[in-house]
Order: C-alpha cells, then structure tokens, then sequence
C-alpha cells in the first residue's frame, strides 16, 4: 500500500483549481468585473481549500514530529469547522474583526519588509490591514462541504497509520488436508 | 528509500508553502499614491511649503486603517563644490507635519516615514497634511530639492477601495 505523504491533499486538482479560481478573481476579475459575483467568488474559492491548507499544517507537523499518523476525517472536518467558524465571527463579530485586521497584517509584514527589502525602501512597520466586513458573506460559507468532498476520499480510514511497520500474518491454509500436508502427515 | 520519502514530504513542504504565499498575497492589496516634484530654495526664499491632500474612499470599508507616508527627498546645491552643502545646513528645522507629528529632516537625501489614521465619515477618509522644506544658514546659491511623497495602506481586495494623493496650493 503506497504511504500517504503530508500536505498531499493541497495537490489534488480541485485545490489547484480553487486557489487558481482565488488568484484570477483578486487580480483579475474583481478590477474588470467588480460585482456580486467577483465579491463573493474570492469568499467561495478560499474556503474551499482552506481547510485541507490546515489538514495539511497540521500532517506536516506531526509527519515532522515522526509521530505515525495517516490522513484523518476527524481532522479535516475540524479544519473545515474551524474555518467556517473564525469566517463567520470575521464577517460579523468587531472584535473578531479586529484581531483578523492585526492578525493578517503581521502574516503579511514579513512580505512587505522583503519587497522593502528589495526596493531599497526603509522597512515598515506591521499595520493593521482594512477589512470588509460584510455579513452576505457568508453566503459562502457552504463551500467547506467542498473541502470535506475533495478530501474525504483520500482521508478513508486506514487499518495501518504511515510510519508503523506492517506486520504479514502467515497464510493459513484453508482446508484441512493443506494443513496436514504442512506438518508433513 | 530515505531520500525517498524526503523527497515526498518535500513536495508536500512545497505545496503547502506556496498555497501559504499565494493566499496571503492574493488576498491583501496595498493601495498606492505617489507624488513627485521639485521645489528651488533660494537665498531670497529659503522654505517652501507644499500641501496635499490623501484620500482613502471605499463603498465597503468604514474607516481606513492605518496606513503610512513616505517622504523620500534628495537636495543638491548648484555649484556645490565649494558651498560645503552639510547635513547640518539643509533642512535643519524642516520636514513633514502630520496633526501633532513633527518629523525633522537632517540630512541632504533622506526618507522619512509617517503613520498615520486618517478622519473618516462616510466611506470617505481625508488626511490633509504638509510638507515643509527651508534652509538655514547663509547661502549664496539656490538649492534644488526633489521630493516624493508616496502614501500606502494595505486592505483586503475586496474592498474596491481606492487612494488618492492630491497636491493642492
């Protein structure tokens, strides 16, 4: 049986897919079509992969922990329940809204400062990103069920977790006279 | 079979380090304003002061954020050569002035960066601020300086927001 590899879910085509759809439509579609489609289709694409991104972090980290471990349901559907829920308190919670605005605005200081870095500008300071919260949004959110689709196949339970070591069980024969003839009567 | 099964986590790495970047840049826009100019400081008029105006306006966003500007000059001296043009004799009280924001520029070339929370009411965010550059000491000649002001703020790209830099006299 071929071992699962940590993160493999992010290469499954219907990631590629969504995150391709997320990348068109920020720098794309949203300058030459903006709408009620472009606005949510980002919304949509997003949480699509989003959970399998976490699945996969956390695969990565116990793949690195050497622990043994196989792809698991369980994880995914709390990646993807997770998601669902800081997506909801995003779009509706100020506080939430706010700890995202700074949260996302140190997750992208570390890019600003090396295209500073580049650009030979003085290095900036993390700022707090804008954010649009708009509770339509969460029209969206059903499409972490794709996510629970296209990565419910690869996460089947396994009777062997990767990294423990198969064990064969001698064959038995199946009828009596073989089992005779083993023991040479 | 080691190097094998490095190699297998290491696509995953790879996977999930680039659906890590391209989510994380394909969903933050940093809006830019740039203006670019040039100003003569004379012995006659040693300062001059030059006023802008920085919009931020969204459809979505109530308030702006914080966002930053950058004021980036270079200041020579024609005829330098003998002038002995010193950090200390350019700009020594001069600089941009933001609300209660003092910032002093020192140095013949430098770049100065400000913060700054604009006003907000209805989806229309307004900073007004100034620049201000002088000279000190006795000169004999005219000193050139160009300037940018360059303002950013970073918003999630569904916003439509947009930012504008004017400069007004």
């Amino acid at each position: 049986m071929r071992r699962p590899v940590a993160a493999e879910g992010l290469l499954h085509p219907g990631v590629l897919v969504a995150v391709a759809v997320l990348v068109f439509n920020d720098h794309f579609a949203k300058a030459h079509w903006p709408g009620l489609v472009t606005g949510k289709l980002s919304d949509v694409a997003g949480l699509a992969f989003f959970p399998l991104f976490l699945q996969a972090g956390v695969e990565l980290l116990q793949s690195f922990g050497r622990r043994s471990w196989s792809p698991s349901r369980r994880v995914l559907m709390l990646a993807a329940l997770a998601t669902a829920l800081v997506f909801a308190l995003v779009k509706t919670w100020a506080p939430a809204s706010e700890l995202y605005r700074v949260g996302l605005g140190l997750l992208h200081w570390p890019l600003a400062l090396l295209a500073s870095l580049l650009h030979g500008s003085p290095a900036p300071m993390p700022a707090r990103v804008m954010l649009t919260a708009d509770p339509t949004d969460l029209l969206a959110l059903p499409s972490v069920l794709v996510a629970l689709r296209l990565g419910w196949a690869r996460n089947e339970p396994r009777s062997q977790p990767s990294g423990s070591k198969q064990v064969h069980a001698p064959r038995l024969p199946r009828r009596p006279e073989q089992l005779y003839r083993l023991q040479g009567l | 079979m080691k190097r094998a099964i490095w190699l297998r986590r290491g696509v995953g790495m790879v996977a999930f380090g680039l659906v890590a970047v391209v989510s994380l840049a394909s969903c933050l826009a940093v809006l830019e304003a740039r203006h670019e100019d040039r100003m003569s400081l004379t012995p006659d008029r040693p300062w001059d002061t030059r006023r802008f105006s920085l919009r931020f306006h969204s459809p979505s966003v109530p308030d702006a954020g914080l966002g930053t500007i950058r004021l980036s000059w270079l200041a020579t001296e024609s005829s330098a050569v003998d002038a002995g043009l010193d950090d200390a004799g350019l700009l020594a009280d001069g600089g941009a002035f933001i609300d209660d924001l003092q910032v002093t520029a020192n140095f013949t070339n430098g770049t100065q960066e400000i913060p700054l929370l604009p006003g907000c009411s209805s989806n229309d965010c307004i900073q007004l601020f100034e620049v201000e550059f002088s000279m000190t000491g006795q000169r004999l000649r005219p000193v050139e300086v160009q300037y940018v002001v360059h303002a950013e703020s970073t918003l999630d790209k569904g916003s439509g927001a947009t930012l504008s830099l004017t400069n007004y006299p």
